[in-house]
């Protein structure tokens, strides 16, 4: 079980981390730690995730997150 | 010029293709409803009996031509009515629009009258959503939803407008119709390894889900199985991708597959799975599954690729292109000896699958019923044994001709489904249910009577919750807890009281006299034709199980 981190690049919109929670609990993805920080374009907001899994649980991590439209680009 | 909220939408809507709507008004929707009122000439408006089976209308008819279907229901109950619909249309990835109306937005929050957080509820079960505040944004949101639908692998966005949204005004300029979203396709690398360990196999085995279907690549798939010369078995959703008259359709695999589709997958030395999910139905115990093939797999959704079954080779991209980009890269194989397999396989089931019991076999009813009607005929079914009856037997001929809920398996979805699909083709149209998944809808017998549709509704009329009974029969030491239903409705008698034409029928030449009738009739007929309830659905994988495990009789 490695740490996964996760850095989102997100729409800043209402309901943006229901739909990021929501997707971690749905698949069964326990989240160790998040923030969401402002940038400077007020249309965008960065979120770190941090989890524990392994390789399996990080890549449907990343393919799960790249299909939510608020989500805008992940590191 | 500057036009009432309400007004956008309806505009877009029809700018955007939707030529039929079902729902149901509601306090939260008056305006959209005066709308749909004013510009009647240019879309049509169905309402059902329940927002439920205006969901599944809006499913069926999207299934059945492959355009977005749509459905607006009022806020709170009217909403929730709708979640069903929208889990049932995401899980078989359909590609549909639900409009809600809301609270106005000062009241939101507030726990108002028919106020629920929509949004809130559904986001698991919708490929997006949106919750609209400005007028001036509604227009491109509902474009914007369209688009979403459509693209890549399809499925259900919901957009929830506040009434004060839907009053105030805003300019609005049609747009063409939305194209999707560019589609991800193979790269060159991968399609070369295809190609590759396609030339190195002798036992190839195309295996085909509701993809190809989506991304229109049934002739592709036809080509493919043919200048590989392999067999192609299918999911219940992939089911229609080739005719079942194609030399090389094995049918359905999986829990209730044919035996030779699952055994012939499970014996290959290759399987190309296209646009599948792996789904536990289809699988049964993954650790098992294909042991001794290599596994190419293909799906525009790269999170489907290694999520329920490890591939030697996972491609993301459309399978139309990239099928048809293999098609080219490879040569003419043939395969005799393995086809030899297939046969003795086949034989071996036709020889030791148990027979069915009753004077009216469930396979006579779906083979009679199926040989009065054209191939283009879309028929539906409901959830239970009936629809793996239907899913085993029906000769499908015809792309989208098959409406059914595979990844919910939603008891209810039917009466919906066959409506939507009657409308959108405008084809007279079958439904296969059960008495108890005709009991959760049965009030749509009103929607279709009062638009005169063209429906036989076949009841296979067991007297018990079939499906679930088998599995008790099986592994419940016969412990029949609430599935014998020892109900009294008389069917025909309520399909009289409907509005509809209704028979019962005990044998074969009764079922072909009603038969004769419903396919003359200019309107809905409902057949109610009774099974013995100890049918079983055969061949079965028992849940987690292997191929070895499969019960034949
Ligand atoms: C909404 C819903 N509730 C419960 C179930 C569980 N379930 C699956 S099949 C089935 C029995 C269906 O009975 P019927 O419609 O009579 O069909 P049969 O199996 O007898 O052909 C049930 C209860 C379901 N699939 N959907
Ligand atoms: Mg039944």
């Amino acid at each position: 079980m490695g740490k996964i981190q996760l850095n989102l690049s997100v729409v800043n919109r209402f309901g943006v981390l229901v739909r990021i929670s929501e997707l971690f609990a749905r698949r069964g993805f326990n989240i160790s730690s998040l923030e969401v920080h402002e940038t400077s374009d007020p249309d965008v907001s960065e979120m770190t995730i941090v989890a524990y899994g392994d390789d399996y649980a990080h890549t449907q991590m990343l393919r799960q997150l790249g299909k939510l439209h608020d989500v805008i680009s992940i590191k | 010029m500057k036009i009432a909220g309400s007004d956008i939408l309806v505009e877009t809507l029809i700018e955007q293709g939707a030529e039929v709507v079902f729902g149901y008004p509601g306090g939260q929707v008056l305006n959209i409803y005066d709308s749909l009122y004013l510009k009647s000439d240019r879309i049509k408006h169905i309402i059902t009996a329940h927002e439920q089976g205006a969901a599944h209308a809006a499913d069926g008819y999207a299934r059945a031509t492959g355009k977005v279907g749509v459905v607006i229901a009022t806020s709170g109950p009217g909403a929730t009515n709708l979640v069903t619909g929208l889990a049932n249309a995401m899980l078989d990835s359909v590609p549909m629009v639900a409009i809600t109306g809301n609270v106005p937005c000062n009241l939101l929050g507030k726990d108002s009258f028919q106020e629920v957080d929509i949004v809130g509820i559904t986001i698991p079960v919708t490929k997006h959503n949106f919750m609209v505040t400005k007028t001036e944004d509604l227009a491109d949101t509902i474009r914007q939803a369209f688009r979403i639908a459509k693209s890549g692998r399809p499925g259900p966005v919901l957009v929830d407008i506040p009434k004060d949204v839907q009053v105030n005004t805003a300019e609005y300029e049609p747009v063409p119709v939305v194209e999707p979203f560019a589609l991800k396709t193979a790269s060159e690398e991968a399609i070369e390894k295809a190609a590759a360990m396609i030339a190195e196999s002798k036992k190839p085995y195309i295996y085909c889900g509701g993809g190809v279907i989506s991304a229109g690549a049934e002739k592709e798939l036809a080509l493919l199985s043919e200048k590989m010369d392999a067999p192609v078995g299918c999911s219940i959703m992939g089911l229609t991708a080739l005719p079942v008259s194609n030399k090389r359709n094995l049918g359905m695999t999986g829990m209730h597959g044919h035996f030779v589709a699952s055994k012939a997958k499970n014996d290959a030395d290759l399987v190309i799975t296209l646009g599948a999910r792996f789904s536990n139905r289809a699988t049964g115990n993954v650790a098992k599954f294909c042991q001794g093939a290599k596994m190419i797999h293909i799906d525009i959704d790269a999170a489907e690729l290694d999520k329920n079954v490890t591939v030697d080779l996972g491609i993301q991209g459309d399978v139309k292109d990239a099928i048809s980009r293999i098609i080219e890269k490879i040569s003419p194989a043939f395969h005799p000896d393995w086809w030899k397999e297939i046969e003795e396989i086949k034989k071996f089931e036709a020889e030791n699958t148990a027979a069915q019991i009753g004077t009216l076999t469930p396979y006579d009813v779906i083979e009679t019923v199926n040989s009065y009607l054209p191939d283009d005929t879309p028929v539906a079914t409901d959830v239970g044994q009936h629809q793996m009856w239907a899913a085993q037997k029906y000769r499908f001929e015809t792309p989208r001709t098959f409406l059914t809920s595979g990844g919910l398996g939603t008891m209810g979805f039917g009466m919906g489904a066959a409506i939507g699909g009657c409308v959108a083709t405008g084809k007279r149209t079958v439904l296969f249910t059960g008495d108890g998944s005709f009991g959760m809808n049965l009030n749509e017998m009103t929607t279709a009577v009062s638009q005169n549709l063209p429906l036989i509704v076949v009841i296979l009329n067991n007297g018990v919750l079939g499906m679930v009974r088998q599995w008790q029969a099986a592994f419940y030491n016969e412990h029949y807890s609430q599935t014998t239903l020892e109900r009294k409705t008389d069917f025909p008698a309520l399909a009289r009281a409907f509005g509809a034409k209704g028979f019962a029928v005990t044998n074969v030449d009764e079922l072909h006299a009603a038969m004769k009738e419903a396919v003359e009739t200019n309107g809905t007929v409902l057949i109610d034709c009774a099974i013995h309830m100890d049918e079983r659905v055969l061949p079965m994988i028992p849940p987690g199980g292997a191929i070895e495990n499969m019960i034949l009789s």
